[in-house]
């Protein structure tokens, strides 16, 4: 849906890294303010002269950004389907069964686990709340089917004490019994 | 088990009832003492899992030199709480049992009790099955429902709160506060008086429902003073009877019901009904589960096939009320022409548990209400008809309405509020409440935003939705004018749908109620604001006034969880 807000374009900035150098990402406005962060910045009516607005991002790496922009430039040509609850899926594939989400949340387009929890913080800070359902729903899909310990290491956390983990246990012991 | 004289006036609190009798009504008893924020706050029962507010956590020193202040890691910090709870809300329920036992926060968070109750109501619905048992949770009452029976009886541990010391979280205490308020004292006892003495100016300035005797009442009297202008009351001792004498305990009532029946309860939290046997709903209301929005029972199939129950309660009834009585001479209650499986919903069982009610509502297809209280008592707060109380964000059609999903929640961000309304409104618009009591019955006009509070442990009442006279010209219009928002019968078979209930109504009362008919369909406008102010797009004064403008936006940037809510009469 091609209307004057895809003309209208906006440079984000990043959070610069160890180095001090930030990347910079060109986007339409018409993509961008599906983050409230923006649309806030930006504000309704804005002038049009020559120079670009430049949006600060600062609690966003210049890699997370980067996808965070191409996320919303997919989304103003190809909606995202909301999430329902129920989620109507075992798996995360047949709960979002957009190929293009699928794939963007995939390890091989992230890289790390790292990369999935900085788009979920990223899409929290920047308002984007499409993007939140999706890395959530990807978080969930990585802890299903595991169990605490494998939880822990991936969500990397502080353990209980001994004796809270034991009594946690023997309270869900429902868990391991097959269906 | 209650025992009446418990309700009766508070007067044992004047040293001398003889001497303080004609000061009783100005003097500063929890009568006329007027209730602050403060009386719901100060909440006896911590959290469960000794969650504190998160400003505790820049006083609490270290338990022990190796807890961290804050017991959440980094990543829990970056991940805040309500981002959790969405992630924990997608989880099924083997994962959540995994998560839980991760860290301590996530024990903390992943135990909310409304997790684990979608999870149940959600499996119900799947499965089709009722809710036959429960547990002393809804964590435990799923494990019971849905594991294999062997293994559950071999494995199943009622699972034990432990105690986390550090984690503070705004998120989950506020939860806590909502369903654990404190009930204030000047709510339980009787404050409303008979009110033969007061002016018609005295009247109008009153907080309080006007209430009177049901042998002091004439039908005349009803119609002129309260029906057809529109105004509620409360009948003392019009619901008194059989029902009122035996329903005070579980048993009687199971003793005359089948124990296979399944009724439907509802909350404005639930994302979807549940339906219990009455012996498991006894035992979820006596678990007394931590929840913001209990479920209640709201079942409009409850007399069906119920002989004794009806007999406990309806004919006692209409012979102490007259103008209610569908077969007497008054003509009320015009839709049962449409016949009885034809007509919308109509008549409900409502039973629950302390704290559980209702949010703001007006009630469906522009009728009258009556609601009988059998059991318990109830807090009711009542709003003009055009005038949203605070929090609730009609849109200018009427078509959708935001507003807190739980009551616990709306005394939180608007009890204050709601107290100015008193002052600043002008005298017609103020807000109106009042406690019922067993033996109750309070008229409800068409029109009046209202919410209602459970008070006691076990609440029981019956409600009924009508048409008379006074109502059937501006339900006329409705079902021509607001055909997308008539309930009650788009989920039967048999019931009359939508589109077609203005023909069938007009139809059917041009042979059995001609006269009232015809006044009826005379009737051009609106007679009731609750419509009236809808109807036309401009904006009303108050959205005009800039600093009203300023007002909402901040209500709107208060209430996180606002959602759309169309309250579920089906």
């Amino acid at each position: 849906m091609a209307d004057e807000m895809d003309n209208i374009m906006l440079r984000l900035k990043s959070m610069p890294d160890e180095n001090g150098n930030s990347r910079e990402f060109e986007i339409s406005y018409g993509a961008a303010k599906l983050s409230e962060l923006i649309k806030d910045s930006v504000g309704d009516d804005f002038e049009e002269d020559d120079t670009m607005p430049e949006i600060d991002v600062p609690r966003v790496k210049g890699d997370c950004l980067e996808k965070v922009v191409s996320f919303l430039q997919h989304y103003r040509k190809e909606p995202m389907k909301e999430i329902p609850t129920p989620l109507g899926g075992s798996s995360f594939n047949e709960v979002m069964d957009q190929e293009w989400y699928q794939q963007f949340v995939d390890d091989s387009n992230l890289g790390s686990r790292d990369m999935l929890f900085d788009l979920l913080t990223a899409a929290n800070f920047m308002g984007i709340k499409e993007l939140l359902d999706l890395t959530c729903l990807k978080v969930t899909f990585q802890l299903t089917g595991k169990n605490a310990e494998e939880i822990r290491q991936i969500l990397r956390l502080p353990e209980l004490t001994p004796e809270e983990e034991a009594q946690a246990r023997e309270d869900h012991k429902w868990i391991f019994e097959e269906n | 088990m209650r025992e009446r004289q418990q309700y009766g006036r508070n007067d044992d609190e004047n040293n001398n009832s003889e001497v303080n009798a004609k000061r009783v009504k100005f003097s500063a008893s929890p009568r006329t003492k007027r209730v602050t924020l403060s009386d719901f706050t100060c909440i006896q029962d911590p959290h469960p899992f000794g969650v504190l507010p998160g400003g505790n956590q820049f006083f609490m020193s270290d338990q022990s030199a190796q807890q961290p202040t804050s017991s959440k890691s980094l990543l829990e910090q970056v991940l805040d709480d309500k981002l959790w709870q969405t992630v924990l809300s997608y989880c099924d329920a083997k994962t959540l049992g995994n998560v839980v036992q991760v860290s301590r926060y996530l024990y903390v968070a992943g135990h909310q009790s409304e997790l684990w109750r979608d999870l149940v109501l959600r499996q119900c619905d799947a499965t089709k099955i009722a809710i036959t048992k429960v547990a002393k949770s809804w964590k435990d009452t799923y494990v019971l429902l849905f594991s294999p029976t062997t293994t559950t009886q071999r494995l199943f541990v009622q699972s034990r709160p432990m105690n986390i010391p550090g984690i503070y979280s705004d998120t989950i205490y506020q939860s806590h506060f909502c369903r654990s308020f404190a009930i204030p004292d000047a709510w339980l006892v009787r404050t409303n008086d008979q009110n033969e003495n007061y002016t018609e100016q005295q009247q109008q300035q009153r907080r309080e429902i006007p209430c009177v005797s049901v042998e002091s009442i004439s039908p005349q009297a009803f119609f002129s003073h309260y029906e057809e202008t529109n105004q509620p009351v409360v009948i003392q001792g019009a619901a008194n009877g059989k029902a009122v004498d035996c329903w005070s305990n579980w048993e009687y009532l199971q003793a005359h019901s089948s124990p296979t029946k399944t009724f439907r309860t509802t909350s404005g939290a639930a994302p979807l009904s549940g339906y219990f046997t009455l012996d498991a709903y006894r035992k979820y209301t006596e678990f007394e589960y931590l929840e913001e929005s209990p479920l209640y029972l709201f079942d409009r199939n409850a007399f069906v096939g119920n002989e004794q129950w009806e007999d406990d309660f309806f004919p006692d009834f209409y012979r102490q009320c007259p103008y209610w009585d569908p077969s007497g001479q008054y003509g009320h209650d015009l839709l049962q022409h449409l016949g009885s499986r034809q007509r919308p919903d109509h008549t409900w069982l409502i039973a629950g548990p302390k704290r559980s009610g209702s949010v703001f509502h007006i009630d469906p297809n522009c009728t009258h209400a009556w609601n009988a209280c059998i059991q318990g008592r109830k807090r009711w707060i009542f709003y003009p008809p055009g005038d949203p109380p605070p929090g609730v964000l009609p849109s200018l059609d009427g078509d959708e309405v935001a507003l807190p999903l739980s009551v616990g929640e709306w005394i939180v961000q608007y009890w204050e509020e709601h107290m100015e309304q008193y002052r600043q409104r002008p005298v017609g618009s103020r807000p109106m409440e009042c406690t019922t009591f067993p033996g109750d019955v309070i008229f409800v006009p068409h029109g009046w935003w209202h919410s209602v509070i459970n008070l006691d442990d076990v609440n029981i009442a019956i409600t009924h939705n009508y048409l008379s006279p006074s109502n059937l010209g501006n339900a006329l219009k409705f079902f021509v004018e607001k055909q997308d928002h008539i309930s009650g019968c788009r989920d039967r078979a048999e019931s009359i749908k939508p589109e077609m209930i203005h023909d069938a109504l007009v139809e059917a009362l041009r042979t059995k109620e001609p006269k009232h008919l015809e006044k009826a369909m005379a009737q051009t406008e609106w007679t009731c604001r609750a419509w009236s102010s809808q109807s036309t797009n401009q904006p009303d004064k108050e959205q005009q006034d800039p600093t009203s403008e300023v007002k909402r936006k901040t209500i709107m940037e208060q209430t996180e969880p606002l959602a759309s809510f169309t309250f579920s009469f089906l």
